[in-house]
């Protein structure tokens, strides 16, 4: 299967050329397919964000390729604008970029820009806003009048709006109250199975990636240091946490546990799964007792 | 791209001009200016441009950020040594059509252009490069000190000089943040008629301007958390005083610019 997104010895260098020059990205090799839930995660100043902005050839890079569906998207004839109704990237603190007059006409910015016709506008807006529940009676509001959680939904279903096969969130959840996030990240996982659509979620908390992610990328120092299911990665809780990230609170309990003597497999990163297996195990205990 | 503007950068240093006290880098950027308006012949422009390359290379910087300092008024420069050029009456050296270029007039374009070049070299190199904002508005605050008797707000003044500097590199990071924003939305900053252009930029100012109003309100709200109200009664934590250094380099000066109005009154 071709990868929706691929990168080939990706590099990127902030400041080429002056004394503040530092490589943001050093051979980054990434195959991303159709339908996958990635979340991507690192340490402050890891290259996160740097890296989601070449997917949608926002920075161009120092040196390597980027191809979208095999096409390399820096050839001469490549429609790099056509690229960003593709690959919708919504960035971090998403609210500060709100400019119209109303709700509705925010959201309606990029399918206007894609030239869709009035009505075809209207049904995606209206779409849009239902995937991130926002009622239709606040879509002739001002969107400076709106919460902060309302603003953010805004400015996501801007992005959703132009229906993007690739959906890439930076932070999402940033800022906003435990209910909030929860809420947000229940409406990009059911906005993924409606749509079939690919979704990149960059985050700091492991709690929320765990629970939604089907792959984790996890960068350190420009690189990728890991690259497999939550299983995979969560099983590196030591590498993790020296890189200044952490793990999920379940897998930390785990560890303690087995540090304690305790026979568990400490790759557990949901709650879900932690409950069986202590089931599991007090069940086995049991006849001891 | 934005972020390649230098807005009179300043580069940390130890040197002497570093460590000149304020005031005495504004009277004696003021004083090298006049000096340069007055100074005439050769032997006073040489003198000037000698003085120019000590300050340069006693205050260490390199000759790329000269460059850059000058890069930006190329054009201008260009244009007066050009308009002086054809303008400066005299014997005609060359003529055509209705144009004519004087000896004179060869002289005053390249006396001019030399005037400018060193005017902005040198009060990059006195002021932007070797001062930090804050030491500036400091030093522009306490020689204004005098019209506080007149109730002319200085400080308050002085206060908005420095956080206007201060913003000033969050603004433009922040443009940078908000036009990307835009742009994956599909906005065309680039192409388009005139009309077309000036529209796209409304997706980029109407969140500029509603972010700097929510700075400001978020910074006046953290100075009154400390309670600052203003110049009544305030200390400082660095008081500016003349040190050793200072003395011997408004002496310097004092001893250069005369020399140069000598040079400009008794040789050629």
């Amino acid at each position: 299967m071709e990868p929706v997104l691929e990168t080939r010895g990706l590099r990127f260098e902030y400041g080429r050329g002056t004394p503040f020059a530092h490589m943001a990205l050093d051979g980054v090799d990434l195959r991303i397919y159709e339908g996958e839930f990635i979340g991507l995660i690192g340490h402050t100043g890891s290259g996160k964000s740097t890296l989601i902005q070449h997917f949608n050839g926002l920075l161009s890079p120092t040196g390597g390729q980027i191809f979208f569906k095999g096409q390399d998207i820096h050839a001469d004839k490549f429609d790099l604008r056509g690229l960003r109704f593709q690959v919708g990237l919504v960035f971090q603190y998403p609210e500060y970029q709100l400019f119209e007059e109303t709700v509705y006409a925010d959201i309606a910015f990029g399918p206007k820009n894609i030239g869709l016709s009035e009505d075809e506008i209207r049904s995606r807006v209206l779409e849009a806003a239902a995937f991130v529940g926002l009622p239709e009676s606040i879509l002739n509001e001002s969107p400076f009048d709106l919460s902060g959680g309302q603003k953010r939904r805004v400015a996501i279903a801007g992005v959703l709006a132009m229906r993007p096969q690739v959906l890439i969130l930076d932070e999402p959840t940033a800022g906003l109250d435990p209910g909030g996030s929860r809420q947000i990240l229940e409406e990009i996982r059911a906005y993924r199975e409606q749509t079939g659509s690919t979704v990149i979620l960059v985050s700091h908390n492991m709690e929320d990636i765990a629970s939604i992610a089907t792959r984790l990328i996890v960068l350190n120092e420009a690189k990728i240091a890991f690259d497999g299911t939550p299983e995979e990665v969560f099983s590196h809780p030591d590498e993790l946490v020296a890189m200044g990230l952490d793990v999920p609170q379940v897998t930390r309990v785990f560890m303690k546990l087995r540090e304690l003597g305790i026979e568990l497999d400490t790759s557990v990163y949901t709650v879900g799964y932690a409950v069986k297996l202590v089931q599991k195990l007090l069940a086995k205990e049991a006849p001891h007792a | 791209m934005l972020k390649d503007v230098s807005l009179g950068q300043y580069l940390p240093g130890k040197s002497v001009i570093h460590r000149m006290d304020p005031r005495l880098k504004l009277i004696l950027t003021v004083g090298f200016i006049v000096v340069l308006f007055l100074a005439k012949g050769i032997c006073a422009y040489a003198l000037c441009l000698a003085a120019l390359l000590l300050v340069i290379r006693v205050a260490k910087i390199g000759l790329p950020y000269i460059l850059r300092s000058i890069r930006p008024l190329i054009f201008i420069i260009l244009f007066t040594a050009i308009i002086n050029l054809f303008y400066t009456p005299g014997d005609p050296l060359v003529s055509f059509w209705i144009f004519s270029i004087s000896a004179e007039g060869v002289r005053t374009a390249i006396f001019m252009a030399l005037r400018i070049l060193m005017l902005i070299t040198g009060t990059f190199v006195l002021l932007n490069y070797t001062t930090s904002p804050i030491m500036l508005t400091d030093g522009i605050e306490q020689l204004l000190g005098p019209l506080k008797k007149l109730h002319m707000p200085v400080h308050e003044l002085a206060m908005m000089m420095t956080i206007a500097l201060r913003f000033i590199p969050t603004l433009i990071e922040e443009t940078d943040k908000i036009m990307s924003a835009q742009k994956a939305r599909g906005a065309d900053f680039e192409s388009g008629s005139i009309i077309r252009r000036a529209k796209a930029l409304v997706p980029i100012l109407v969140p500029l301007f509603v972010s700097a109003f929510r700075r400001a309100d978020e910074l006046a709200v953290a100075m009154e958390c400390r309670c600052y109200r203003g110049s009544e009664g305030r200390t400082r934590l660095r008081t500016l005083k003349m040190q050793r250094h200072d003395w011997l380099c408004l002496a310097v000066g004092i001893v250069l610019g005369t020399a140069v109005l000598l040079c400009s009154f008794f040789l050629p």
